[in-house]
C-alpha cells in the first residue's frame, strides 16, 4: 500500500433488494486531500460512504481504511475511533447543550480535546449553554462538524454537510471547511452541489446510478468536459465580423456568442471590435454545471434532483 | 473502565434529557400521582363508614337486654360505622363487636367486658379502636363510684381486607414503572433513529450493548424516583401503611429490564414517530386494565385470569403487592424472580433485534 492513501476501493457493489446502489466502485483518496463524491440524490453516494464509515455492509468488493480492511468486524472499532463522521442529515440529542452533547461524544472515545476551544473553532462561544434545539440549521450543521472532530481524526466523512442551509450558512461551512484542510485533515465530502465540489474540493468523482462516471480535479473536468470558451458580445455590428470573417451565433436575446479555443482566437475577435464603443464584452468560461451536463446529459437542481 | 465511562455518559444524556422533557416527566410524576389521587380520591369518599358486625349475646327473654341496645346506639352515634348483623363468619368479618351473656348484670356489678375482634396491623384499627373506647368510656362515666365496669379487649384475626388504596398504590407504581419503560423507550428510540441520532452514534466507538445497558440503568433510576414520589404522596395523603424492603429496589431493577426491553423490541418494528404512541398503547393497555392494577384477579372471569398469567405486569404487581402491603417476602421473592427472568429474555432479544449498523 502506498504511504499517502488513505482509503483504497475495489469493486465495491451493494444491493438493496433488487436496485444496484453501488456497481463495483473503485477509487483512492489521498492523505490531506478534499474528495468529493458528487451526483444527484440515489446516485449512491451515502451509501458508498456509509460502508467506509462501517455503517453499511458491503455485498462484495474491497474497502480499506488506514489499510485496515474493513472485512475484519474487530477491527471496525479500531477504525471508528480514528474517522470523523458527520452523517447525512445529522442530528444531536435535543434536550442537550451545545457542550453537553461535545461533552458525551469526548465521553465515547476517551478524548482530552478542549471542549471550550472546540467550540470556540466552530463559532458558537455563545451558544455554549443553549439547547440543541434551539439553534438553527447552520448551527447545528456547525456542530456537526464539531462532533466529527471530537476524536481529533485525521480523516474526515462530511456527508452533504450544507443541505437545506441558506447561502450565508454555507458559506460560513464551506470556510470551516477550508480551514479544516489547511490544518492538514483528509475530507471525504460527499454533495449535489456543484458550487460546493468547485469551491472545496482538491478531487472530484462523479457518481450516477451506482456507476463513477468521471474523476479529476474540478479543473481537469471543467477542461476536459465543460466544453468551449465563449466570448459574449451586446450591442455589436454584425458586419465588422464578417468582414474579418468571423463565425458567430446570435441568441433570442440578440446577443453574439463567439466560440474560441485559444487566446489567438480571443484577441483576433478583441480587435476586430476595438473600434466600437458601445460594444460590451463578456467572457464566459465553461463551469462544472456544464461538465456535469456534457457527462450525463442532465442537471441537478438544489433539491439534490436529477433533471 | 472504558466501557463504565461509555455506559455512564449514556445514563447521564438519558436522565438530563428526562428532567428537562415535560412530556417524559408528567408520564413518570404527574400521571402516575394524577391516577393515584383521583382514583384513591373517589373511592374514599364513596364509604367513609366502616362496616362493624356486632353479635350480641344479652338476650333477656328473647330480647336484647337495656344496656346492649344503649351500647349500640352509642356506636350508631358516633356515625363512624354501617352496624351489621353478625353472620357467623367472624373470620371474614373485617371487624366484629361481641357483648357477652349476662352483660347487663354483670354491668351493674361494675365488671364486664366487650371484645373487640380485629386485626391490630388493620390500616382502620387504631380509628376503630378509639371510637369503641369512647363509646365504653361514656357509659363508664354513668357508673359513678365504679372503676371501669367495661373494659374493652381486643382479639386478634389475622385479616387480609385491603381499602382500595392500600389495594392500589402497589398497582400504581406498577403502572408508572410500565408507562415509562415502554412509552419512553419507543418514543426517544423512534425519535432518534428517524432524527440520525443513532446513526451518528453508530459511527463513534459505542456499541449497541452499552447503549441499551445506559438506557436499563437510566430506567433504573427513574422508577426508583418515581417509586419514592409515589410512596410519600401516598403515605401523606392517605396515611397507609407501607413495608420497606430490599427486594423493592430488585423488583425495580427487574422492571427496569422488562418494560424498555420490550419496548426495544418494539421500536425496531415501528418506523414513525406517530406510530409510536400506538404501538405503545396497543401493548400497554391490556396490561393496565387485565394485571390487577385497580382489582384483584380473584375477581375476573377466569378467562381473564389465565391471560393476566402472560403479562409481566400482573407479576410486578404482585410482588410489589406482596412486599409492600402484606411483608409477604416468599410470594414477592417469587414474582420478582419471574418479572427478573422474563427482564433478562427481553433484554437479551433487545440486544438481538437492535439495529447498528445498515439502518
Amino acid at each position: 500500500m502506498k504511504q499517502n492513501i488513505v482509503i483504497n476501493i475495489e469493486g465495491l457493489t451493494k444491493t438493496y433488494d433488487e436496485f444496484i446502489a453501488v456497481n463495483e466502485i473503485s477509487f483512492d483518496v489521498n492523505k490531506g486531500e478534499v474528495f468529493a463524491l458528487l451526483g444527484p440524490n440515489g446516485a449512491g453516494k451515502t451509501t458508498t460512504v456509509e460502508i467506509i464509515e462501517c455503517l453499511k455492509t458491503p455485498d462484495n468488493g474491497k474497502v480499506e481504511i488506514f489499510g485496515i480492511n474493513l472485512k475484519d468486524k474487530n477491527k471496525q472499532k479500531e477504525i471508528k475511533r480514528k474517522i470523523g463522521v458527520m452523517p447525512q442529515n445529522f442530528n444531536a440529542f435535543d434536550w442537550l447543550t451545545v457542550k453537553e452533547n461535545l461533552d458525551y461524544f469526548r465521553n465515547l472515545y476517551d478524548s482530552n480535546i478542549s471542549v471550550d476551544e472546540l467550540i470556540d473553532r466552530i463559532g458558537l462561544a455563545k451558544k455554549t449553554d443553549s439547547m440543541y434545539k434551539t439553534l438553527s440549521g447552520g448551527m447545528k450543521q456547525r456542530v456537526g462538524i464539531a462532533i466529527s472532530l471530537i476524536n481529533e481524526p485525521e480523516l474526515l466523512f462530511l456527508d452533504e454537510p450544507t443541505a437545506g442551509l441558506d447561502p450565508q450558512a454555507r458559506r460560513e461551512t464551506w470556510n470551516l471547511i477550508k480551514k479544516l484542510k489547511q490544518e492538514g485533515k483528509t475530507i471525504f465530502l460527499t454533495t449535489h452541489y456543484m458550487e460546493e465540489a468547485q469551491e472545496l474540493s482538491d478531487r472530484i468523482l462523479i457518481i450516477i446510478e451506482g456507476k463513477i462516471v468521471a474523476s479529476g480535479s474540478p479543473s481537469e473536468l471543467i477542461e476536459n468536459y465543460g466544453g468551449n470558451k465563449s466570448i459574449i458580445l451586446k450591442n455589436c455590428d454584425r458586419n465588422i465580423l464578417e468582414k474579418k470573417n468571423i463565425q458567430y451565433e446570435i441568441d433570442t436575446e440578440s446577443q453574439i456568442h463567439i466560440i474560441f479555443d485559444n487566446n489567438d482566437q480571443l484577441f483576433k475577435i478583441l480587435a476586430a471590435v476595438t473600434d466600437d464603443p458601445n460594444v460590451e464584452i463578456e467572457i464566459k468560461k465553461p463551469n462544472l454545471d456544464e461538465a456535469f451536463l456534457n457527462l450525463t446529459g442532465r442537471r441537478i437542481n438544489d433539491e439534490g434532483l436529477a433533471k | 473502565m472504558r466501557t463504565a465511562t461509555i455506559i455512564f455518559t449514556v445514563f447521564k444524556g438519558h436522565f438530563k434529557a428526562w428532567q428537562r422533557n415535560k412530556t417524559t416527566l408528567f408520564w413518570t410524576l404527574a400521571f402516575p400521582l394524577l391516577l393515584m389521587l383521583l382514583f384513591g380520591g373517589l373511592f374514599s369518599l364513596q364509604s367513609d363508614k366502616m362496616d362493624l358486625y356486632i353479635e350480641n349475646n344479652d338476650i333477656i327473654q328473647s330480647n336484647p337486654s337495656e344496656s346492649s341496645l344503649e351500647i349500640i346506639q352509642l356506636i350508631n352515634q358516633t356515625d363512624s360505622f354501617n352496624i351489621l348483623e353478625n353472620e357467623d363468619n367472624i373470620e371474614e368479618q373485617v371487624r366484629t363487636i361481641v357483648i357477652p351473656e349476662n352483660f347487663e348484670l354483670d354491668f351493674q356489678e361494675g365488671d364486664t367486658s366487650i371484645r373487640l375482634i380485629m386485626d391490630d396491623s388493620h390500616q382502620t384499627f387504631s380509628r376503630t379502636n378509639s371510637l369503641i373506647n369512647g363509646v365504653i368510656n361514656s357509659m363508664n362515666v354513668e357508673k359513678q363510684g365504679m372503676e371501669q365496669p367495661i373494659t374493652l379487649i381486643q382479639e386478634q384475626i389475622s385479616s387480609n381486607d385491603l381499602t382500595f388504596i392500600e389495594y392500589f398504590v402497589p398497582g400504581v407504581i406498577g403502572i408508572a414503572i410500565m408507562s415509562t419503560g415502554i412509552f419512553g423507550t419507543i418514543g426517544t428510540n423512534t425519535k432518534y433513529r428517524k432524527n440520525g441520532v443513532i446513526k451518528k452514534l453508530a459511527t463513534t466507538p459505542l456499541s449497541k450493548f452499552e447503549w441499551i445497558i445506559g438506557l436499563v440503568l437510566y430506567h433504573i433510576l427513574i422508577g426508583m424516583i418515581s417509586t419514592s414520589v409515589i410512596l410519600i404522596v401516598a403515605v401523606l395523603v392517605f396515611s397507609i401503611n407501607v413495608v420497606l424492603s430490599p427486594l423493592l429496589i430488585i423488583l425495580i431493577i427487574s422492571g427496569a429490564l422488562t418494560f424498555p426491553g420490550i419496548g426495544m423490541i418494539i421500536s425496531t418494528v415501528v418506523r414513525e414517530e406517530e406510530e409510536a404512541d400506538a404501538a405503545g398503547n396497543v401493548v400497554t393497555f391490556p396490561m393496565l386494565f387485565l394485571a390487577g392494577t385497580f382489582f384483584p384477579l380473584e375477581t375476573m372471569p377466569t378467562l381473564v385470569q389465565l391471560f393476566a398469567k402472560i403479562l409481566p405486569l400482573t407479576y410486578l404487581n404482585n410482588g410489589l403487592r406482596e412486599i409492600m402491603v402484606f411483608g409477604n417476602y416468599q410470594a414477592a421473592l417469587w414474582n420478582c424472580a419471574i418479572v427478573f427472568g422474563i427482564g433478562i429474555i427481553a433484554i437479551g432479544i433487545s440486544m438481538k433485534v437492535t439495529k447498528w449498523t445498515d439502518l
